[in-house]
């Protein structure tokens, strides 16, 4: 613990966002240890996503701290912030849709690639040792995430199912050290939500990488996240672990809407 | 025979410049949402830079030609840092009507530089001529067709293979999921206003050449890459280089044919046609032959 401490953590302090004058984020604190799984839930309108946007960088908070590794994020470019390490899903996924697996992946390890128009016209021996590092790698991660047989497929033709795991293995790509997943199990049947438990596991395997993830589908928050916060209108409502949470009369008020579901 | 043949080499040449000014459109049009009618104005003074260092300074053509395109290259990031950057992202609109101002401002500079009259370029081709098939071709055509392939499968190449094309093209298909990966919307934007000036320098250049000359008439040619960008569906690079062909073809073959078939149309009437290919394109097939056909979902 007194190495660096806060490597790998996640910590949000005091934050609040606001449009306008409507506080979509309300004096938010949370923390997320090195290698949790940190699930975050709440009705619609909670904040949830607002929250993903302002640690990516793409909206700036009023006040408060968002720190990983020990770095503040805030007023940080979006870029800047993938390339400390944090990467995302979206909650409708956003591939892109006019080019094959292959390439969303490669857009994946973007920040990575050194060579550039340069390298390629005046050092191609470089750029081509760096393309077949990428291609070994590529090649791996697709047969890892069984994503073999449609490596070539535009997005676009695949089906939702598949394009989850896609976006997942694209973030895998971008070796992060902080993944967020925004509702990762959105429009999968119960099937296919097992099918991703199981590949978020081996990416956790492979990454030595800290979770946030924000979901509405309790079974599997419950068996996959260490600790869940829950929040409501901007505001934290709880916090802790998955059994503690669960039972908490707040929460089942506040979201679950009856034990039923939570014990289910 | 002889005609079709030469028409035909003629038609390649032009619509090989078109299609390189519609890739710049398409390609800037569809990694930032803007139609940037500064390209016309990269086109026109382009050529006349590649006039000032050849013909004037007496470097040799080629130099003078990729020295104008860098130039021109620096330009459109100019344009693009300093006055684009100042808009609001969102407000494509004003965005245009900016881009509009720097095509009227250029014309107006380049006049008062090097004159309204129409100058000779100083290529090395002039008027000379080939013989292919027993049929005497300019030599002027056959080195654009050249030159307009080379930097056709370049912008390929640069677009499927190196990491700004990669960039460039995540970007265009989305530009959220796109910052999500790290890559900076506004580098993208940069590097695609170089290579849109880079190309319309080289356009500017190869239609003044020969017989033709330099005019400040060239901005106005150059706009009938606009039609060649609708024809090939606005977001398709693939799409430009095929509108671009097939304005130049329809261009110099109604050149050909008017005279004869329908003289009351008047020799500078094949100047109008590819904005008559244009309405027709927009009447039957609106999304263009390769583009897709724009659907929202909310």
């Amino acid at each position: 613990m007194s190495v660096a401490p806060s490597r790998g953590k996640l910590h949000i302090e005091g934050l609040t966002v606001a449009f306008g004058g409507v506080k979509v984020l309300d004096d938010v604190s949370l923390t997320a240890d090195a290698g949790e799984v940190l699930a975050i839930i709440g009705p619609n309108g909670a904040g949830k996503t607002t929250l993903f946007n302002t640690i990516t960088g793409v909206y700036a908070p009023q006040s408060g701290t968002v720190a990983f590794d020990g770095e503040s994020l805030v007023g940080r470019r979006p870029s800047s912030i993938v390339r400390l390490g944090v990467a995302r899903t979206f909650q409708n996924v956003a591939l892109f849709g006019s080019m094959s697996v292959w390439d969303n992946l490669l857009v994946g390890c973007h920040h990575r690639m050194r060579s550039g128009i340069a390298t390629s016209v005046f050092a191609p021996w470089r750029a081509t040792r760096e393309d077949r590092a990428l291609t070994a790698e590529l090649d791996e991660l697709l047969s890892t995430f069984g994503l073999d047989d449609v490596r070539s497929s535009l997005v676009s033709d695949l089906p939702h199912g598949i394009n989850k795991r896609v976006e997942l293995v694209r973030a895998v790509a971008m070796r992060p050290r902080l993944l967020l997943l925004d509702e990762p199990t959105a429009g999968l049947n119960t099937l296919e939500t097992a099918e991703f438990a199981e590949h978020l596991q081996v990416a956790r395997r492979r990454l030595d990488v800290t979770i946030a993830l924000i979901e509405h589908d309790m079974p599997f928050v419950l068996s996959s996240a260490d600790r869940i916060h829950v929040l409501n209108f901007g505001r934290t409502v709880t916090s802790g672990p998955p059994a503690e949470v669960a039972a908490d009369p707040r929460v089942i008020e506040a979201y679950l809407g009856t034990t039923e579901v939570a014990g289910r | 025979m002889t005609d079709v043949l030469q028409t035909l080499v003629s038609g390649v040449a032009v619509g090989g410049a078109y299609a390189i000014v519609a890739l710049g459109f398409v390609i800037v049009f569809s990694a930032t949402g803007i139609l940037n009618l500064a390209q016309g104005a990269f086109v026109l003074v382009g050529a006349y830079l590649t006039l000032q260092l050849g013909a004037r300074w007496g470097l040799p053509f080629g130099v003078a030609l990729l020295g104008s395109m860098v130039l021109c290259a620096v330009l459109a990031v100019l344009v693009e840092r300093l006055l684009l950057r100042r808009l609001s992202p969102r407000d494509h609109g004003a965005a245009v009507l900016l881009t509009i101002g720097v095509l009227f401002v250029s014309e107006a500079v380049v006049e008062s530089i090097w004159g309204v009259e129409a100058q000779r370029l100083g290529d090395p081709w002039g008027l000379d001529t080939v013989t292919v098939l027993d049929v005497a071709v300019a030599e002027s055509d056959l080195w654009t067709c050249l030159i307009c392939g080379v930097l056709i499968v370049a912008t390929f190449l640069g677009l499927q293979r190196t990491r700004a094309g990669l960039a460039v093209r995540a970007t265009a298909s989305d530009q959220e999921a796109a910052i999500a990966q790290g890559i900076d919307p506004r580098m993208v934007m940069t590097m695609t206003f170089a290579a849109a000036g880079a190309v319309a320098a080289a356009a500017g250049t190869l239609l003044s050449t020969g017989s033709i000359g330099v005019s400040s008439a060239l901005a106005a040619t150059a706009f009938s890459a606009l039609p060649a960008m609708v024809l090939g569906g606005t977001t398709s690079p693939g799409g430009a280089v095929v509108g671009g062909l097939l304005m130049g073809l329809v261009q110099q073959f109604t050149a050909l044919l008017v005279p004869d078939v329908a003289p009351g149309l008047g020799a500078r009437f094949a100047g109008v046609t590819p904005y008559l290919v244009l309405l027709l394109v927009l009447l039957i097939r609106p999304q263009g032959l390769f583009g897709r056909r724009a659907v929202a979902r909310f």
